[in-house]
């Protein structure tokens, strides 16, 4: 009896004993979130009804405004452009991006590895440094010039820079891998004895594709997609060193408005819409992706 | 004659692997054929060539007398039940089993009374609409059958399709199995490793070993006349034993002992229970060893028990010997 009742209150404190080593390890992460994610936004969200101050700053006066001026003709139209350019940005990736992907997930597993390899490489260093390497390649008398003109191809310079061209090349150019790894990712999964099922039930390659594979990797690509669509709404280095001041986002406002505008209130307010816009669209992607295979990852 | 299908000395290697060696089958119209053999002998190999999804690197298939041997397999009228049952995850039961019809753009009204005949063919009336992963194995099972046979292929391969399964499932579905093959009338090319389901289930049987065929023949002749030890071994577990050169297959439950009975003084080595039997293993004065088998779980044999073991004459087959 004694030992019996002693053998269940070591299991209840052994219990007890998990429960709290499993809060002690999660504090840490839920402390992290809290300061570094949690706060910094509510107090964006703060900031975008305060009122701005003369120099820099702001003062504690509650408005509307800094929503208000977002529907000025100039701001709205930013809205506007972001959007164009992140849909087009996000069409090219993935016309391009599935199918790389998917050949890649079908290449032998040493060659798996070596493209991988070469998709990671850019990686390593900034984004920033890599946009200026193409301004080297792109610019007046640069190296595709000189090459062209080398050539005899062309006789004169082109103006490849400071165009929509351009910054959507830039924009595909970042974004091109997050695409391609998420199908990747997707393919890699797939079941190829489903593919044999399929033709062995009178489906041809092709067929077998659109109705199994196709479908089967939907979530890989809509994870593509919105890996690709959101950041490409807030990219504004690209726009301004392969656009010029052509090309105004949504990004670039912010920016302006927190540097030379020295207007924080209304750069915490367009910040606000951007994340809704961009929550609305990740929330979407829950609705209609086809299976529950990717869901953690948002 | 004809034969409806017809292996001719299919060869495949797999890198350094000979996987098959000159496989050579003849199947009637209508036939429930086994392949049986442990695994690694070539079986599904076999019956993937059949179905087109590999190529053999030498020999030929003919379905009807028709070379179909280099046909993709979407051009065969040959369908599979797939060992994992490869049921596609982002249909529901009935786009599972039409899937065959709709890429034979077969009339929508056409292809749904197809389904509900054969959801009730394989018992599992109501389910059409039923998500695949909401469903238990065994109904998985029925369901890669039904669609497989929705199209009417005249082949039917099917890859150890019962291997998932529990005991008793696996029973039912044996019945199921041939119940249907009678109905449809489809000739069946089955793979298994268990040598009662095959017997059970066939009206012939191709022992496989080592990317050959040991031996076909009906249940009875593989069971009562194998041709070689490894079939005698593998099929119900014969005792193996040579004597003077030759070799003899003898089962065990032909296998007498006790104080009185004729043959040789051997030593009980040991007793087990299985499959309703009692098994007892003895060593003969020449260092062979010897399985009887009888029903119940009584015996006069402990282990260490010296005693009398022989078998009748015509209990003892001979075999060609190939070392198993």
């Amino acid at each position: 009896m004694a030992s019996e009742d002693r053998k269940r209150a070591k299991k209840e404190t052994g219990r007890k004993g998990r429960r709290e080593s499993r809060i002690a390890f999660l504090l840490p992460i839920y402390a992290f979130t809290v300061v570094f994610i949690f706060l910094p936004l509510l107090y964006m969200v703060y900031l975008s009804f305060m009122t701005r101050a003369q120099v820099w700053g702001f003062v504690s006066t509650p408005t509307l405004d800094n929503y208000r001026r977002i529907l000025e003709p100039v701001y709205a139209n930013s809205f506007r452009v972001s959007l164009r350019l992140a849909l087009l940005t996000t069409v090219i990736n993935t016309l391009i991006g599935y199918p790389y992907g998917y050949f890649m997930a079908k290449l032998s597993d040493r060659g798996k590895k070596v493209m991988m390899f070469l998709i990671m490489i850019p990686f390593w260093t900034s984004g920033l440094v890599r946009i200026n390497g193409w301004i080297i390649v792109f610019r007046s008398n640069g190296v595709l010039d000189s090459l062209l003109m080398g050539l005899g191809i062309t006789n004169a310079p082109l103006k490849w820079l400071y165009s929509y061209p351009m910054v959507v090349f830039g924009m595909v150019y970042a974004l091109l891998p997050f695409m391609i790894l998420a199908v990747y990712s997707s393919v890699e999964k797939m079941d190829w004895t489903l593919i044999e099922a399929s033709r062995d039930l009178g489906a041809g390659k092709w067929r077998s594709f659109v109705r199994v594979t196709f479908p089967l990797t939907v979530p890989g690509l809509l994870s593509g997609v919105i890996l690709t669509f959101v950041p490409s709404m807030g990219l504004f280095f690209i726009a301004e060193l392969l656009g010029g001041n052509k090309i105004v986002l949504v990004g670039n406002v912010i920016q302006q408005q927190l540097t030379k505008g020295r207007n924080l209130p209304f750069a915490a307010a367009l910040s606000v819409v951007l994340m809704v816009m961009t929550s609305l669209l990740i929330a979407l992607y829950r609705r209609i992706a086809p299976t529950k295979q990717l869901e953690g990852l948002f | 004659m004809e034969y409806h299908l017809r292996l001719a000395g299919l060869h495949k290697r797999f890198g350094n692997t000979e996987v098959l060696r000159g496989v050579s089958l003849q199947v009637a119209k209508g036939e429930f054929i086994t392949l049986l053999g442990a695994s690694g002998c070539g079986k599904t190999t076999t019956i993937r060539l059949i179905a087109g999804l590999d190529l053999p690197d030498n020999g030929s298939i003919f379905l009807n007398g028709e070379d179909i041997t280099d046909l993709p397999p979407e051009k065969r009228n040959v369908n599979t039940v797939f060992q994992n049952y490869a049921l596609f995850p982002h249909m529901n039961v009935a786009d599972n089993i039409s899937y065959g019809l709709r890429i034979r753009k077969v009339p929508k009204a056409q292809r749904d009374a197809r389904v509900e005949e054969l959801l009730s063919l394989v018992q599992l009336e109501g389910s059409g609409h039923k998500k695949v992963s909401a469903l238990s194995g065994g109904q998985k099972q029925r369901v890669a059958i039904a669609r497989a046979v929705a199209a009417s292929p005249e082949v039917l391969l099917l890859d150890e399709p019962l291997g998932a399964l529990d005991l008793k499932l696996r029973r039912e579905m044996q019945l199921e199995l041939k119940r249907l093959q009678k109905t449809l009338g489809i000739t069946f090319i089955y793979i298994t490793h268990d040598q009662e389901e095959a017997i059970n289930m066939s009206d012939r049987i191709a022992v496989m070993h080592d990317g050959l065929f040991e031996q076909i023949g009906t249940p009875d002749e593989i069971y009562y006349k194998p041709r070689t030890s490894y079939v005698a071994n593998f099929v119900g577990s014969a005792n193996v034993i040579r004597r003077n050169g030759k070799t003899y297959a003898v089962r065990a439950e032909n296998v007498i002992f006790g104080d009185l009975c004729p043959g040789e003084r051997a030593q009980v080595i040991e007793k087990s229970f299985a499959g309703g039997q009692l098994r007892i293993l003895f060593k003969l004065p020449d260092g062979q060893m010897v399985t009887a088998s009888r029903f119940g779980l009584n015996s006069a044999a402990e282990p260490g028990d010296e005693m009398q073991v022989g078998w009748k004459a015509e209990d003892a087959v001979e075999v060609l010997d190939n070392g198993v």
